[in-house]
This record gives C-alpha cells, structure tokens and sequence, in this order.
C-alpha cells in the first residue's frame, strides 16, 4: 500500500491559479472604476489608469495571498485514507478513507491541459462532503494516485 | 442471464390516480396563485392548458412495465424517451407503501422503492393492487437475503414471515394530541393561508370591512388599558387555540395509530388517519440515529427519536419515513435505541465535554448579535435604547449552558454529539457509517486553539450537520481525526 507525508501542489498551479485571477480581475476592476469615475468627475485618460490601477492593486494583493494560500494547500495518502489540508484564514482538512471512495474523476481545464496538470474529484456517499477535490496533480500523478484508491478500496469492500 | 423484457402493468385503475397527482402538482399551485391575485381571464387559460396536460400523464399508464427477477426489479417506462431501471434488491433501502382514503376504495396503493440513489425515489409505481404490493414486498425480503453473504438469517425471516413482531413501541391518541401540541405543526400552515388570501383584494375588503364594523361597534378609541388587556388577551389565546387545535388535527392526519416494530433485520412502520403510511426499513440501513427534546418536550417528560436513511427522499420528492417514535418518554427512547441497535453498548458510552473555556465564545458571539441592534437603537432613543443590554445575565447564562449541556463520546462503535440549550438534539452514528472525517479553524478558533471537527454521513441532512463538535482543542480534535480515520478505513461499510 503507497503512502506518502503532505506534499505540496505542482508549482504550475500557482501560475494557473494566478492567471485565472487575473482573467476574473479583469471584469472585476470595471466597478471601482466606475464608482471613481462617478464621484471625481474623470477625464478618459484618468479612468483608464484608475482601471489600471485598481487592477494592480487587486491582482497584487491576490498574488500576495496566494503565496500562502499554495503553500497551505496540501495533501497526503495514509494507510486510512487521502487527507487535504487548504486554506489561509479559515482552514480545513478533510479526510476521505480509502474504502469509503466511491468512484473518482480526474478533469482537466484549457490551462491546466498546457501544463500537463488534472484535478482529481473524489466521490464519497456523503451528503454535505460527499465531493473532495485536488488540483493541480500532475496528469499522471493523478491517474496513479487514483489507481492507488481504487485498487486499495476493491480488495477489501464490495459495499 | 436472459432479460424479460416485459412484465406486470400498473392497476386498471391507475389512470385516476396518476391524473390526480397531475393535478396535485400543475394545477393546484395555479389555483392558489389565482386565490392570490384575484385571477384575470388568462389565468383560467392556462389552467385549462395544464389540466388538459394532465390529461395527457394518463398515457403513462400503457408505457410503464415493472417486473422481477431473481436479483433485481426492473422498471420499464416512458412515451417518447424511454427508460429500463434495474434495481437489484440488495440496493433497496427503504420500501414505503401510501395508502389514502381512495386507495382504499379500490383496495389499490402507492410503491415508493428507495435505493441510496440521491434526491429521488428509485420506482413510484402508482399504483397497483393490494395483494401485489405484498406479492413484491415478500420477493424483495426473501431474495435480499437469499442473496446476502449471512445464510443464516434467512431462515429467521421465513419463520417471522407474516406474522408481524411484537410492536417495539405504540403511539396512543393521548400521545398523537400530546405530539400535536408539542409541534405546533399548523402554524406555518396557518400564516401561509393568511398570507395567500391576504393577497386577494375581494376577500381582503370583505375582512377590512368585517373588522371596521366589529371594532366599530366595540368603540375602541373609548377603551382603557385594562379593556385593552383583556381583549388583547381574549385574541391571543383564540390564535393560540386555533394553532394548537389545528395542529393536534394535523397530528392525527399524520401520526394516528403510529406503530414501530421489527421483524427480522427490518423495521416495519405504520402510520396515518386518511393517508395511511407503512414503511419497511432494513436496520442495516439506518446511518444516523437523533433523539430531539424542546421545552415543551421536557415539560410532557418526553423525546422524539428520528432516523436518517441514504435514500436523501424529501418530503417533496417523495414518502418520506424518518420516524422512529415521534413522542416517547427518555427511558423507553434509550430501550427502543438498544433494541434496533443492539451490537452498540450503550452503557459504555462516557461522554465528553466540551472545553470549559469556550463559554466566553459562545457569550461574545452571542452579545455580538444583542449589540448589533442596540447601537441604532441608542441613536434614536437615548438611553432607552440600552435596555437590550439587560439581557447580558442571561447571555451569561446561556453560554454556561451551552458548554455543560453540549458534549460528544467517540468509542470503538460509535461516535455521538448533543448540544442545544432550548432545543437539545442528541446524534449518534456508527463508525461504519462515517463517509469523510473533517475539521475546520476560523480565525478566531485559532486564536483559542480550538477547531470544530465533522462527519459526513450518506442520506444525512447537508444544511444541518449532526455531528459537528465545535470548541474543541486542536489537539484533542487531530488526535479524535485519526483515531477515526484509522477504525473506519478498517471496518466496511454497508449501505
């Protein structure tokens, strides 16, 4: 039976993390800068580097936070059972035991797929945590770490 | 195995009653809404067009086959997309029969058969006759266990076949009317009906005018406080009877001639005055046992006991059965509980408290929500406006009542949690149920070195989750996570 102590995620997955963010800012910044727009009575120019600005701040603040966020975020394989550990201010660790996994998803984005990275999807029979996932695995370590469940589970459980 | 492919059909009568469930579902709420809106034309249109639609289900009547096989039951329905539903009987969990008051004139009922699928029923076969319904429930029981691995049973349930077990507990009417009281069941009813005709402008003028002409002659604006007193009193309690009659009434509706008792390795229940109940739950199944108390509960000396099954079939979706004995007295909950699951010993159950030092997170949690409002309050009237502040004795005494009155056991078989100061909710799962062990830090748990820690079980409610041990030191709660994790990777679960 393989086990192994927490592991972080792959480094790619703080660039997608990151990437996804900034693509989401985008939209996001669009407020701001109209509310700002509205109180101080801009020219154009100053609301495009309002917007530019307001982006920055939000993405570096975002990238600040996810240095700690990839760094909380890991996991580990136990004789009993897959444990994930995440979060920075409100943390939780979650704990599935092998023989209670009852089928496992492995999905992949467009820019997880450039990278070579899956999430895997742990299905239990629970109701509220009855979904486990993990990013940011390496494709191949997810379908291993997804054999290794699924084989361990079908020597010892027919449900 | 060779697949027939076609089988029993539904009872002659069925159309009737897939037609009124039609109805039940389209056009009943259109009905209501034309109450509420005091209905135009178009209304009456669309109505038309859905009663015509329900019609049409009657057509399901000559596509829905069912048959069984030596391991499974399949259903076979559908017009246009057709569907082939194999369920082998090893997956059933629950088999609920409904019975109303037309199903009783011809001697017909309704099918619900439970899987651990998820929201949904597995089959509703509505409906077929009487001695069918025994005809499959006798199939499913014999074939469970034929093929389960535990031979030995089966003979058991040959010789326990038909003649039902001693019943593990009876409701009598006293207690039907004891429950109704307790539940207060119709007062939602009630404040919906208001609601709805409230809406209407025909029957809201015709009220208005009631009450002008009523209060009128009563010359109010001539009363003093004691008159004020009285009648205001006379109104309350008028409400209060009306509520309280109304939901001993739905009680008997529900409850009237509640009976539990176990035959073999099933549970069998019965239940209902008009509609009448009658379910059959394997022990095996149950994954979460909760007995409840109120106040009202703790003034009549009583608790009700619930269950939870994977089924996850709500009240909406289908016959929802989660009742082990809605009122009993504490001593029979705990023999009733040691007799549907005897392999627990419940007397080696030590329970744990909580951390002591916690109850200043309850007092400051709770005196946030008493501060929030007091500070408008202080804006508009002064001084008067701190009078909330008054309630920071009980708040103190609250949160002391919250820590001694909450406290959770974990042991080889089971782990259990209660907590709750006016409503006390008592859960216990066995270790074989446990889906997925969690726990969680907010900020100011880890100010405090304490963490809330949670169990995930199939078929368990997800907005209100019953083992959820909050204020526990982190220590205590890493060590509690693997204990678990370790005496449930090693035990199988059983649906």
């Amino acid at each position: 039976m393989q086990t192994f102590d927490f592991k972080p995620l792959e480094k790619d997955y703080l660039k997608i993390f990151r990437l996804s963010w900034a693509l989401s800012l985008l939209p996001i910044a669009v407020g701001p800068t109209i509310a700002f727009s509205a109180i101080f009575d801009f020219g154009w120019l100053l609301r495009i580097t309002t917007y530019l600005g307001i982006f920055i701040l939000l993405f570096g603040l975002i990238y600040w936070y996810s240095i700690y966020w990839f760094k909380a975020y890991q996991y580990k394989l136990t004789e009993a059972g897959l444990r994930i550990h995440k979060g920075v201010f409100w943390q939780q660790q979650n704990m599935v035991p092998r023989n209670r996994v009852q089928h496992i998803d492995i999905t992949t984005g467009p820019l997880e797929r450039r990278y070579g990275l899956g999430k895997l999807v742990v299905h239990t029979a629970g109701t509220r945590n009855a979904t486990v996932t993990l990013p940011g695995l390496l494709h191949e370590h997810a379908t291993e770490l997804r054999q290794e469940l699924i084989n361990t589970n079908q020597a010892e459980d027919t449900v | 195995m060779e697949l027939k492919t076609e089988g029993y059909r539904l009872h002659n009568i069925s159309p009737l009653f897939l037609f009124i469930e039609a109805i039940k579902k389209s056009v009943l709420p259109l009905l209501i809404g034309i109450v509420g809106t005091s209905g135009e034309k178009q209304d009456f249109i669309i109505i038309a067009i859905a009663s015509f639609a329900s019609v049409i289900t009657i057509v399901q009547f000559w596509f829905y086959h069912y048959w069984l096989e030596a391991d499974r039951l399949v259903v076979k329905e559908g017009i246009l997309f057709k569907s082939l539903r194999q369920v082998p009987y090893e997956r059933i969990q629950n088999v609920n029969v409904e019975k109303n008051v037309l199903h009783r004139i011809f001697k017909v009922a309704t099918l619900q058969i439970e899987s651990a699928s998820g929201v949904k029923p597995e089959a509703v076969i509505r409906v077929i006759a009487d001695e069918q319904i025994k005809h499959i429930q006798k199939v499913i029981k014999q074939q469970t266990h034929i093929n389960s691995e535990d031979p030995g049973h089966s003979k058991e349930v040959e010789e326990t076949d038909g003649a039902m077990g001693a019943p593990l507990y009876e409701m009598t009417n006293k207690d039907v009317a004891t429950y109704g009281f307790i539940s207060h069941k119709a007062l939602v009813p009630i404040g919906i009906v208001g609601s709805i005709l409230s809406q209407n402008d025909y029957y809201r003028d015709r009220f208005i005018n009631f009450m002008q002409k009523f209060v009128g002659d009563l010359h109010v604006e001539r009363w003093d406080f004691s008159e004020w007193l009285v009648f205001g009193g006379a109104f309350v309690l008028l409400m209060m009877v009306t509520i309280w009659l109304s939901s001993i009434a739905l009680a008997f509706l529900k409850f009237y001639q509640f009976k539990l008792s176990k035959t073999g390795r099933n549970l069998n229940a019965e239940m209902g005055l008009l509609t009448k109940i009658t379910a059959n739950i394997p022990i095996k199944r149950i994954q979460l046992l909760k007995i409840k108390h109120s106040p009202l509960h703790r003034y009549f000396k009583r608790v009700s006991v619930k269950m939870e099954t994977a089924g996850g079939v709500t009240e909406q979706s289908g016959i929802l059965m989660n009742w082990i004995a809605p009122l009993v007295s504490r001593p029979k909950a705990q023999q009733l509980v040691s007799e549907i699951q005897p392999e627990v010993d419940w007397a080696k159950i030590k329970w744990q408290p909580l951390e002591v030092r916690a109850w200043k997170r309850v007092f400051k949690r709770v005196m946030f929500f008493v501060l929030l409002p007091t500070v408008p309050l202080i804006y508009f009237y002064h001084a008067l406006g701190m009078l909330p502040l008054l309630l920071t004795p009980l708040v103190y005494l609250y949160a002391k009542a919250y820590i001694n009155k909450a406290g959770y056991a974990v042991n080889e078989q089971i782990i259990a949690y209660r907590h709750g100061v006016i409503f006390h909710t008592l859960s216990v799962v066995k270790v074989g149920k446990i889906q997925n062990i969690a726990y969680s830090q907010t900020p100011f748990d880890r100010r405090n070195d304490m963490a809330r820690f949670t169990v995930d079980t199939a078929g368990s409610n997800p907005v209100v989750q019953d083992i959820n041990v909050h204020y526990l030191d982190v220590a205590k709660v890493r060590q509690l996570v693997d204990e678990l994790a370790i005496r449930v990777s090693q035990s199988r679960f059983v649906w």
